[in-house]
């Protein structure tokens, strides 16, 4: 046997144990997951193929399309939030001495590593109509005519979470712009120094151009993230009042294991998870243009 | 004009961030705050310092409320899955960058395009699979399994290209020594890979201690082996709006994880460069 052959069957052998893990609970689930949405199952009695029935009734009811246009909605406003947010953050947070830095750093990433139900949980206290802290906060200093049922009216809920889980994802987009910063070759900023140059001239002629490509990653890791709306949503409203902020995930496991309609809900995933990765390429095509090399 | 400016940036620029920093933590001192309260003490005014440290809410937090156990379960579920993911992402990554695997390019490839697909089209059957094994009434079980398997692809790409930075000349000099190859890869190619392996370790924690979907979803049917975050909801569903107690619920799950940040935040920094797709 050829010491190739060798080295390639004792590869084999050490990546078998990831191919039947990863083929067990994620590939196997993927292909069942589109049989079952071109089938009728109710968890119980045997399946049966009834074409794109499921599709259809999936386009043709409104509570699900209203789900669907749920996740958008917040998974627009939090992708928004954290970049504008992060932008800034990396943006100030350059300027100042490295030690003021280094702590501001710290602060801003916090919420990354902390779980989405947590934080969601941290902002129900927040953002409570009565004892919240906000609407508290608002009537102390006179302004309580902006106090507001944060999440218990309609469209508003929706703003509200994509708020704050954009505020949790600022910190990821503030680390990787600011690293990105930080990795430009330091003669730039030398010689537009000695041009005269402010730091808005430099921010927009010198540091968002050349960490664009920094941006952009930053953008597709946002919209990935922003679409996992389930936790948040979860933990904030359990999808209430009534329906105002049902969004698609948790329609997807309602269908599944409340109503057993297993096939419109494995369905309704797979459009879900059309509409995210046609939103991920988009994003990829359609913002490459011209990159700087330096 | 110019020079005016330059003076007036660093002072706004420190105020901005001032308050933001407020922003970030004013939420957390109060949770903290509220959670040495009393209820009534609460209700009577928000803004009150508590009348004393009193770590009751603490103890029937962890008692009651059950935390304290569904913190132990969140540790086993961590321990094992993180174990698991480790050890059998490295071989992978070791396989793939270094045995000569065929088609190692595709795989890599069909690594990332997994990572893109949204959990939902994944949990419905992954529910009946393992219902069907009789794994759901197992503890543990079905939240490990699913985890290592989601977590393996992403950590592998990592390890992979760590695995490729390490010079060949080092294996093939072991392999003429009459190295084994499980021998390389533990004595020769682990001691170099500290950095990268507590990047994936970090990455994967954030992970497997905060997920929800899935977890809440494969305990349906059971009480047993629930995690924090599904116990969290499952206390909030019980305790309402008992804000004091809520406030110290959350505080036992964010201080140690702020503990443990500040001295991982290196690797938690670097873990989200090392998974990113890049171009």
């Amino acid at each position: 046997m050829s010491s190739t052959r060798k080295l390639q069957l004792i590869g084999g052998l050490f990546s078998l144990p990831a191919l039947i893990i990863v083929t067990f609970s994620t590939i196997i689930p993927v292909i069942w997951n589109i049989v079952l949405s071109f089938s009728k199952w109710d968890g119980i009695t045997s399946m049966s193929f009834v074409g794109i029935e499921n599709f259809i009734k999936v386009f043709s009811d409104k509570a699900s399309m209203k789900a669907m246009g749920y996740s958008l909605v917040i998974a627009v406003i939090a992708t928004a939030t954290a970049m504008f947010l992060g932008i800034l953050l990396s943006l100030l947070i350059y300027k100042v001495t490295k030690v003021e830095g280094a702590l501001f750093r710290f602060v801003f990433y916090s919420p990354v590593m902390l779980p989405l139900s947590v934080v969601g949980l941290l902002f129900t206290l927040v953002l409570a109509t009565d004892e919240g802290l906000l609407n508290n906060i608002l009537g102390l200093i006179g302004l309580a005519n902006l106090q507001n049922a944060w999440l218990a009216k309609k469209g508003m809920v929706l703003v509200v979470i994509g708020l704050v889980q954009g505020w949790r994802s600022s910190g990821t987009v503030m680390m990787l712009v600011f690293t990105g910063i930080i990795g430009l070759p330091v003669d730039l900023f030398e010689s537009s120094k000695l041009d005269g140059a402010t730091y808005r001239q430099e921010i927009r002629y010198i540091i968002l151009p050349l960490v664009k490509p920094t941006i952009q990653l930053a953008l597709s890791m946002c919209v990935m993230s922003a679409f996992k709306t389930y936790d948040i949503v979860f933990s904030m409203t359990g999808g209430g009042p009534g329906d105002i902020s049902k969004t698609a995930p948790l329609k997807i496991l309602e269908q599944a294991f409340m109503s057993n309609k297993y096939g419109v809900a494995a369905a309704n995933s797979v459009i879900y998870a059309g509409i995210v990765i046609t939103i991920l390429a988009i994003l990829r095509k359609g913002i490459g243009g011209e990159k700087y090399e330096y | 004009m110019s020079t005016k400016k330059m003076k007036v940036f660093p002072v706004i620029s420190r105020i901005i961030l001032i308050s933001l920093v407020v922003v970030w933590i004013y939420p957390i001192l109060f949770s903290l705050q509220t959670s040495f309260k009393t209820l009534d003490e609460f209700f009577a005014n928000i803004w009150a310092l508590p009348m004393g440290i009193s770590l009751q809410n603490f103890a029937k937090a962890f008692v009651q409320g059950h935390i304290g156990e569904y913190f132990f379960n969140s540790i086993v579920i961590a321990f094992i899955s993180l174990i698991s993911i480790e050890i059998i992402s490295v071989m992978a990554a070791y396989a793939l960058a270094r045995l000569k695997i065929p088609f190692a390019g595709l795989i890599i490839i069909l690594c990332f395009a997994i990572q893109l697909l949204p959990t939902e089209t994944i949990i419905i059957p992954l529910y009946m699979m393992m219902s069907k094994l009789g794994f759901l009434k197992i503890q543990y079980i079905a939240i490990v399994l699913a985890y290592v398997g989601w977590s393996i692809p992403g950590t592998t790409i990592i390890l992979k290209n760590f695995f490729d930075t390490v010079p060949k000349e080092l294996l093939e000099a072991a392999r003429i020594d009459g190295s084994g190859e499980i021998r390389n890869l533990f004595k020769v190619v682990l001691p170099l890979m500290k950095g990268a392996l507590s990047t994936c370790i970090v990455m994967n924690f954030t992970f497997v201690w905060g997920e929800l979907m899935w977890a809440k979803t494969a305990t349906l049917t059971t009480t047993r082996g629930l995690p924090l975050t599904v116990g969290l909801m499952n206390f909030k569903g019980e305790f309402g709006t008992d804000w004091p107690l809520l406030c110290a619920a959350i505080c036992m799950i964010i201080i140690p994880l702020y503990v443990v940040f500040l001295f991982l935040q290196k690797y938690f920094v670097s873990s989200l460069t090392a998974g990113g797709v890049k171009g």
